[in-house]
């Protein structure tokens, strides 16, 4: 296809020799403007990936494991953006595509701890209490619920750091271990082994608080 | 309590996953860590929902991100094509002027290749090496040179090159390289080549453009035409073309005085 936007150079340079197949000059190819309409594309390792597919996937969940972790929705939102700005500015040296979840959660967990270092907010957890209820759910269900949230969010913050970024990761993030190993910079056996003691140690708090956990 | 993961590791964490993702929710059968887990995934998917000004606003910052990408795709390619100037200057003479022309002058060219033309028993001389063609810029080429060029290049689209060395001689004697894709042009002033020259056997004569010219093989191989057109004597050198190809593109030279 050659619309009225490509370029062509070569009638400007080429000269076939009249009467013969032979070119003496040499007829670059055509090149063809991309359309507004092409989605933009970005190339990690051999795999091409478009953009809108990437942010679709990501946005949402990395926007709620920085709620997660810095227990304000605006503050959130306000790094999220450093997020995918971080991550548009470096995706070049991003290897492989089976990397960029990891990679993204990675910058989101950097940060994060930028914020901290910057702030020393004194986070809790509870505050995610009212950010925590289904957006069809009914007042009543919205209040029995914040109660039993508020208890778990609670005992959430008696965890060790890397017992609650894990949880955070895995619960809030949805990450594979073997992504939460890459993010954490650790192996994945580990993982399964933090996610396995947090639960137990909050299963325990439960208990100890004369909670339940229904089955 | 037991905090340790148990024996059945794999068939307990592909459990966890299903139940975080919300493939399967916690059986009866299940321990108590994976309904606790089950409720922990229940209390965090409210989190990834996003309300209507959160949409808008993960809409604004996604039309900032993609002016952001292709800024930074455009600039890579700018960095890719500009950093390694030379090589992009080698690249573009081999892409837009390499097949173009290369002039240059060789002091030695007529008085040695051309002395002995007027000799009956015609035999044409060796053509000089081309490293022996220096070139220079387009600033220093001798003005109104007339040269047999191909037709219909660009204005740009030839680099000049010029050895002023006169290698002893009183005034400097003028040759000249023209480079196209698949062949050089040996271009010298010089007296007509005599008509007995056309009489000798030992090269096959090719008539175009109602005058006559030589055919041979050089040295290494490549097959050579000779013809005296304009008040030059040219030589096409080609490993490349056919014969017709060479007498076509003779055919088709143009005098231009640049």
């Amino acid at each position: 296809m050659q619309g009225e936007d490509s370029m062509d150079i070569g009638s400007d340079v080429g000269v076939p020799i009249a009467g013969s197949q032979l070119s003496i000059w040499p007829l670059p190819a055509r090149q063809e403007k991309k359309t507004k309409a092409q989605a933009q594309t970005i190339k990690i390792g051999n795999v091409t990936i478009a953009f809108d597919e990437l942010y679709s996937q990501y946005y949402a969940r990395v926007l709620a494991y920085l709620r997660f972790r810095v227990g304000s929705n605006e503050v959130a939102e306000e790094l999220v953006s450093q997020v995918f700005e971080r991550a548009i500015t470096h995706i070049g040296d991003l290897q492989s595509a089976a990397a960029l979840g990891a990679w993204l959660f990675r910058i989101a967990r950097n940060c994060a701890t930028d914020y901290f270092r910057r702030q020393r907010p004194a986070t809790s957890l509870e505050t995610l209490a009212d950010s925590c209820h289904p957006c069809d759910a009914s007042p009543e269900e919205v209040v029995v619920a914040r109660e039993e949230r508020m208890t778990l969010l609670a005992h959430l913050n008696r965890l060790s750091e890397r017992e609650r970024e894990v949880i955070g990761l895995k619960f809030v993030a949805c990450l594979q271990n073997r992504e939460i190993a890459r993010v954490l910079n650790m192996p994945e056996g580990t993982v399964g082994s933090l996610l396995y003691r947090a639960l137990a140690r909050l299963r325990n708090a439960l208990h100890d608080e004369g909670g339940r956990i229904d089955t | 309590m037991n905090d340790e993961l148990p024996e059945s590791e794999h068939s307990w964490l592909d459990r966890l996953d299903a139940i975080v993702e919300g493939q399967q929710a916690p059986a009866p059968e299940d321990d108590e860590l994976l309904h606790l887990a089950g409720k922990l995934a229940a209390t965090f998917a409210p989190l990834r929902e996003l309300d209507a000004p959160a949409r808008t606003r993960k809409q604004r910052l996604g039309t900032k991100l993609r002016a952001q990408l292709a800024a930074s795709q455009a600039s890579r390619a700018r960095r890719w094509l500009f950093r390694p100037l030379m090589v992009a200057a080698a690249i573009l003479l081999f892409l837009l002027l390499g097949p173009g022309l290369i002039f240059e002058i060789s002091p030695l060219g007529q008085s040695l290749n051309h002395s002995n033309r007027t000799v009956v028993g015609w035999q044409m001389n060796d053509l000089p090496s081309v490293d022996q063609y220096n070139m220079v810029s387009p600033p220093t080429f001798p003005k109104n040179q007339p040269l047999l060029l191909p037709t219909g290049l660009g204005p740009n689209a030839y680099i000049v090159a010029l050895n002023g060395n006169s290698y002893g001689s009183s005034t400097p004697i003028l040759s000249y390289l023209v480079y196209t894709q698949h062949a050089i042009i040996y271009e010298s002033p010089s007296n007509p080549i005599p008509p007995q020259a056309f009489q000798d056997s030992s090269y096959q004569v090719v008539t175009f453009n109602d005058q006559q010219g030589f055919i041979s093989s050089t040295g290494d191989g490549q097959t050579r035409l000779e013809w005296y057109q304009d008040g030059l004597l040219c030589d096409i050198v080609s490993n490349i073309l056919t014969v017709n190809q060479m007498v076509e593109l003779a055919g088709s030279l143009k005098l231009t005085n640049l």
